[in-house]
């Protein structure tokens, strides 16, 4: 049993307690691709409220034709990015040679999931409330917190994303006026920064 | 010198083994496939140490179905993660003594 033998085995050990328990299937083009949905997203938002037509609608038929079309972006991006990521961790997963639906995958939605539907519902009563101006900001922060839970249980380089949507959250809510845009920066150029540097780090190994 | 390898225990000292422990200590049941995707070894391989494994009882088993396909997983015993904890600090002592 000599030195070399015990050092090895000690980083045999901790890769397999890691590998066995954190979900290592996430991929860093996901969050390119998430953030190129964002931004597009967020451009036909500020697009639209800058159109002529915005006005007309709001002034004949109210703001429910408004709060439609805004519905129908918001839900676009979201099911674009949900399929993204799925189909691009589960090449991935091919790729390393783990299974994709496993305990970790399971642990990793979990995480993500309380804080996430709890802005998602939060965002819904501040619409009923006729406060959706703070919905950028809220769903900023909430989805920050989503990513430091999840942190836990994938790449560790999510905590420090989720403490900058955090961050750009509390900005975007004094600034209210420009929080699209701070929305824009936050869905948008962070995930494709951060992608970009999961990608470097962890993606191109597999 | 010899105090600090006297832990070092044998049933370890397999890369398989010690493979199939550091699994097993950190989840609950794994699954037979599981193991052998994170080992990345032959089934005669792995069958054999799982077999080492129980027979000093440092792992239990567990046989059930997933519909029409037999399914078994594994999870660490009580004995073996007393085991494996002392073999992990024998090791890093043997280190620390250099």
């Amino acid at each position: 049993m000599d030195n070399l033998k015990s050092q090895e085995d000690l980083s045999v050990i901790r890769n397999l307690m890691e590998q066995s328990t954190k979900f290592m299937s996430l991929s860093g083009l996901s969050g390119v691709f998430i953030g190129i949905y964002a931004l597009i997203g967020s451009a036909t938002a500020l697009w639209y409220i800058n159109s002529d037509s915005f006005l007309t609608t709001y002034f004949e038929k109210g703001l429910t034709p408004i709060y439609i079309t805004f519905g129908c972006i918001a839900f676009g991006v979201l099911s674009l990015s949900l399929i993204t990521a799925f189909m691009l961790s589960k090449r991935k997963a091919k790729k390393l040679q783990v299974g994709f639906w496993n305990k970790s995958a399971k642990l990793m939605i979990y995480n993500l999931a309380i804080p996430l539907i709890t802005g998602g519902l939060f965002s819904g009563l501040l619409i009923y409330h006729n406060a959706e101006i703070f919905i950028p900001p809220v769903t900023l922060i909430f989805y920050g917190l989503a990513l430091i839970q999840a942190s836990q249980v994938t790449v560790k380089e999510i905590k420090f994303l989720g403490l900058l949507e955090i961050l750009t959250g509390l900005i975007a809510f004094i600034k209210l006026e420009y929080d699209i845009y701070f929305w824009a920066f936050g869905f948008g150029i962070l995930h494709i920064l951060y992608g970009i540097i999961i990608y470097y780090k962890y993606d191109r190994k597999a | 010198m010899k105090s600090k390898i006297e832990n070092i225990n044998k049933a370890f000292e397999n890369r398989v083994r010690l493979g199939i422990m550091s699994i097993l200590v950190v989840n609950e049941w794994v699954d037979y496939k599981q193991l052998k995707k994170l080992l990345d070894v032959t089934d005669g391989n792995l069958a054999s140490h799982i077999a080492a494994l129980e027979k000093k009882e440092y792992i239990e088993i567990r046989k059930s179905f997933i519909g029409k396909k037999p399914n078994t997983s594994y999870r660490v015993s009580q004995t073996g993660k007393k085991a494996f904890g002392e073999h992990i600090n024998a090791l890093e002592n043997l280190l620390k003594g250099l």
